[in-house]
């Protein structure tokens, strides 16, 4: 009934995986097709070209657009859209990337020019935090409705570790793990993490590791991280790059605490996987992490203190008291943000744009179906019909 | 609202508040006031703020330059003393199989005492190399923390400049407010 464009679609990107997520829901009700400018290997059979977007086959609904980045090629397959719901992920600060990809600044600079030029087009404007939807106020947006994103949080706690991975963390040594997941992307201040972990290593724990997941996608920005934990003196980072869920899952396992200190986030899937399979999370107060951590982690308001940041650690690290507590909060706010919880949301905000679709569902289920949201067998969670009364 | 419902009007999940007397927020205050009480003292040294971009932006600018290169020279890519294939035969027939036998072992006594000789001289050939490459990679890191150490004490006279000239334009303002009829 409701077909979905992203710019980029990838295996194990958060926003291909809410994308997925929701087509499962939406094909419960009819026909629902995924478009997308560029995808990887592994989810190609599950997504279609941009240059089909054209003949999709729900054209009289609201396409359900996820917005991560501009695009010029997007922006132009959506002039051919009447009716639109934005699905806003959040565009980084262009400022990170004039250094290192001016192109990319440029796509994101663009990007929140797209998003003012298709806003008289966007019946439904759904934000995935509240960080982002002050981002769509401020681009002229209203009526704009707070969604989480709906991760699959739980995927980890049903994969076995990788036997290779847990032994090659062995060999990092004894000490304790710290964790940080996240592209190295340079808003995501990579830097912070390695100069933290340093005077760790150097005031604390020198047996403490660092294990960083993420894909490198700016050499230059690369391989100044790796210059700088040279200089820093920090000991032997373990640089992993992609990996798999299973390896993931040992890389978590084994994890002291997973550490963020990222300046802009719309949302930080990463801390919300590490809260559910109970790591402690230490995060930077900055964007969307704040009201995604809440009080179940430690939020540190200066992240450009490494000291601070290293001394917090050290107690996370050592405290069984404050792990034991932060452990159970992280596991309690992960339920709440997990897609059990969000996807009936989402399913509903989408659902909710065609009340007349939704009172001809309800006829022609006959009046078995109730007006408050409660799941009818059949339909996906989270699906409002109306009452007999109101479709007629 | 309880704290786990959701809420209607948003959709958002709330925002935990933490409860006065948080024992987490007790221990990160506890923390930071240790932290505070170290630098108060000494023991910890104050850092300046924005250090951290300061240093980075260095960084970036050494790699620009093409100061630093990654990876350093690794000692582990040196090859071992070199290996010396033994001749074998390569014609057949008796004849050749005769002739090939006895070269073999002719080889096998040559290759002994080349190697014998050569040994020595591929294992100095080897630390030397080795050391020229530790020396060098001691070099480059030297000259990567000069080079950051020169771009930062740049960046601090140019903050402590910027400080005056900003005084010197309060005093110029101060003095001409006083001046004024």
């Amino acid at each position: 009934m409701w077909d979905q464009l992203l710019v980029g679609a990838a295996p194990g990107d958060a926003i291909t995986g809410n994308v997925l997520l929701l087509q499962r829901e939406l094909a419960q009700l009819g026909p629902s097709e995924i478009f997308s400018q560029h995808y990887e290997a592994g989810v190609q059979g599950e997504v279609r070209t941009l240059a089909e977007l054209p003949t999709r086959p729900n054209r009289d609904r609201p396409l359900v657009f996820h917005a991560s980045m501009g695009s010029w090629p997007v922006y132009e397959a959506l002039k051919g859209e009447r009716r639109l719901i934005l699905v806003y992920h959040n565009f980084s600060p262009p400022e990170y990337y004039v250094e290192f990809a001016p192109e990319v600044a440029g796509d994101l600079v663009r990007g929140r020019w797209e998003l003012e030029q298709i806003r008289d087009r966007v019946e439904l404007a759904i934000a995935v935090s509240e960080f982002n939807a002050d981002e769509l106020r401020q681009l002229g947006y209203r009526n704009v409705v707070v969604v989480p994103p709906t991760p699959n949080v739980d995927r980890l706690n049903h994969v076995l570790p990788s036997p290779d991975m847990l032994d090659r963390i062995s060999s990092w040594g004894p000490g304790p793990l710290v964790l940080c997941v996240a592209q190295l992307l340079p808003h995501k201040r990579i830097e912070r993490v390695l100069a933290a972990m340093a005077v760790l290593q150097q005031e604390f724990l020198p047996d403490a590791r660092l294990a960083l997941v993420g894909v490198d996608r700016f050499p230059k920005y690369t391989k100044a991280l790796h210059v700088l934990g040279r200089t820093a003196g920090l000991r032997e980072p373990q640089w992993v790059g992609r990996i798999t869920d299973a390896e993931l899952s040992a890389l978590y396992l084994r994890a002291g605490a997973f550490l963020t200190l990222t300046e802009h986030e719309g949302f930080c899937v990463p801390a919300v996987e590490a809260m559910a399979i109970g790591v402690p999370v230490v995060a930077s107060a900055r964007a969307a992490l704040p009201s995604t951590v809440a009080d179940a982690g430690i939020l540190v308001d200066d992240p450009d203190d490494p000291m601070l940041v290293a001394s917090l650690l050290h107690t996370v690290l050592t405290d069984d008291v404050l792990r034991h507590v932060l452990v159970g909060r992280g596991v309690s706010r992960a339920k709440q943000l997990s897609a059990a919880t969000s996807l009936p949301q989402l399913v509903r905000a989408v659902t909710d744009t065609e009340p007349e679709l939704m009172a001809a569902l309800a006829a022609t289920l006959g009046g078995t179906t109730a007006s408050d949201g409660h799941r009818v067998t059949g339909l996906p969670a989270g699906v409002r019909l109306p009452s007999p009364g109101a479709a007629s | 609202m309880a704290m786990n419902e959701i809420d209607d009007a948003t959709g958002a999940a709330p925002t935990p508040v933490p409860p006065t007397g948080d024992s987490v927020a007790a221990t990160v205050q506890q923390v930071r006031d240790d932290l505070a009480a170290r630098r108060a003292a000494g023991a910890v040294p104050h850092l300046p703020v924005g250090e951290l971009d300061r240093q980075f932006s260095a960084v970036i600018e050494a790699v620009d330059a093409g100061i630093v290169e990654e990876p350093p020279l690794a000692l582990g890519v040196l090859p071992g003393t070199a290996h010396l294939e033994t001749w074998r035969p390569t014609t057949g027939g008796l004849k050749g199989l005769l002739v090939g036998r006895l070269l073999h072992v002719w080889s096998r006594l040559v290759g002994a005492v080349v190697r014998r000789q050569v040994e020595p001289f591929a294992q100095r050939s080897t630390e030397a190399i080795g050391a020229l490459m530790h020396r060098q990679n001691k070099i480059q890191t030297f000259l990567t923390r000069a080079h950051l150490d020169h771009l930062r004490s740049l960046e601090y006279r140019v903050a402590e400049l910027e400080r005056e000239l900003d005084e010197v334009r309060a005093d110029r303002t101060g003095t001409a407010a006083t001046d004024a009829p």
